[in-house]
């Protein structure tokens, strides 16, 4: 469309396929959002260090793995900024995961289960132009 | 009521479906996450993957309903099948098509549906991945394109199966 702002980008990174191609469908069509998805945190970390994002969703794991990934991105390790917005995806965190969490300052945790419709409204949030918020907003749908 | 109409491709239509060879097969997983994944997202009781065969409609995948099959005339499904996007009804008892349909005035009392047609090929619809509850709802745009996006799911499945994938 002539004179219109390009799509905002979002690096989702989700494990889950059915999950994953449906929130990344769906966010294309209603929040028309560039979505680039993924399911390795290797193949995200090769994305963020060769691609500009203005958004990213991250499913951590069990093992608090993708918390290593955000930890490139905060530190500079990357191209994109150190405070891309950012939401976290989790199955369950304990009060010590919780406290690593908030030293990175996601923008929001969500806590499975949680339903496509609710992602799709944290992406909105994250594409959002405006500073970072600080510290994290714990959800869970 | 109105009874579901029969498509002007409907030999056609039928060619697609039984070149499937999926009628009367047993449940598969592949299908059964998608039914799942669609009832907790959505929040209804039943969500079925209907297949609209020429006198009845068959549910490969089924979750809320213990019947395996019903007549096609009384369907939802068969309207559902003529459409392209999702044919939703927010409350049978508001539609005249549907407010004396034996379906919504014994079990399983269909107060609201939402289908969206499985279009394997352009004018090509076997059936539905559909929503049912007994309690009237709104469904919105973005309701419209999740349940979208969960039918180009179960198509790509039917093609995957198809292909022996």
């Amino acid at each position: 469309m002539p004179g219109s702002a390009p799509a905002k980008r979002l690096l989702l990174v989700e494990p889950h396929s059915l999950f994953r191609s449906t929130l990344a469908n769906v966010a294309r069509q209603l929040a028309r959002v560039d979505v680039q998805e993924t399911s390795s945190l290797d193949a995200a970390r090769v994305a963020l260090e060769t691609q500009r994002f203005d958004g990213l969703m991250l499913n951590i794991g069990d093992d608090l793995a993708g918390l290593d990934t955000l930890q490139l991105l905060r530190d500079g390790s990357t191209i994109n900024p150190k405070n891309l917005p950012t939401a976290l995806l989790a199955e369950g965190v304990d009060q010590t995961s919780i406290d690593r969490i908030r030293e990175m300052s996601p923008k929001r945790l969500l806590l499975m289960p949680f339903k496509v419709r609710t992602a799709l409204e944290v992406i909105s949030e994250l594409m959002e132009p405006g500073p970072m918020e600080a510290g994290a907003t714990f959800l869970r749908a | 009521m109105l009874n579901a109409p029969t498509p002007l491709n409907e030999p056609d239509r039928l060619k697609t479906l039984l070149d499937l060879l999926i009628l009367d097969t047993p449940p598969e997983q592949r299908f059964d996450r998608i039914i799942e994944f669609a009832r907790d997202e959505f929040d209804v009781p039943t969500v079925l993957l209907s297949l609209v065969d020429s006198e009845r409609q068959w549910f490969k995948s089924r979750v809320g309903l213990d019947a395996c099959e019903t007549p096609r005339s009384i369907s939802f499904c068969g309207h559902a099948i003529l459409q392209r996007e999702p044919f939703v009804i927010e409350d049978t008892l508001e539609d005249p098509r549907f407010a004396d349909n034996p379906l919504v005035t014994g079990p399983p009392h269909i107060r609201f549906y939402a289908g969206a047609p499985l279009e394997l090929d352009p004018g090509m619809s076997v059936g539905t991945l559909c929503l049912i509850s007994p309690e009237p709802r709104r469904f919105d745009a973005t309701d419209r394109a999740i349940l979208t996006a969960l039918r180009d799911a179960v198509v790509q499945e039917l093609r995957n199966r198809k292909a022996g994938a």
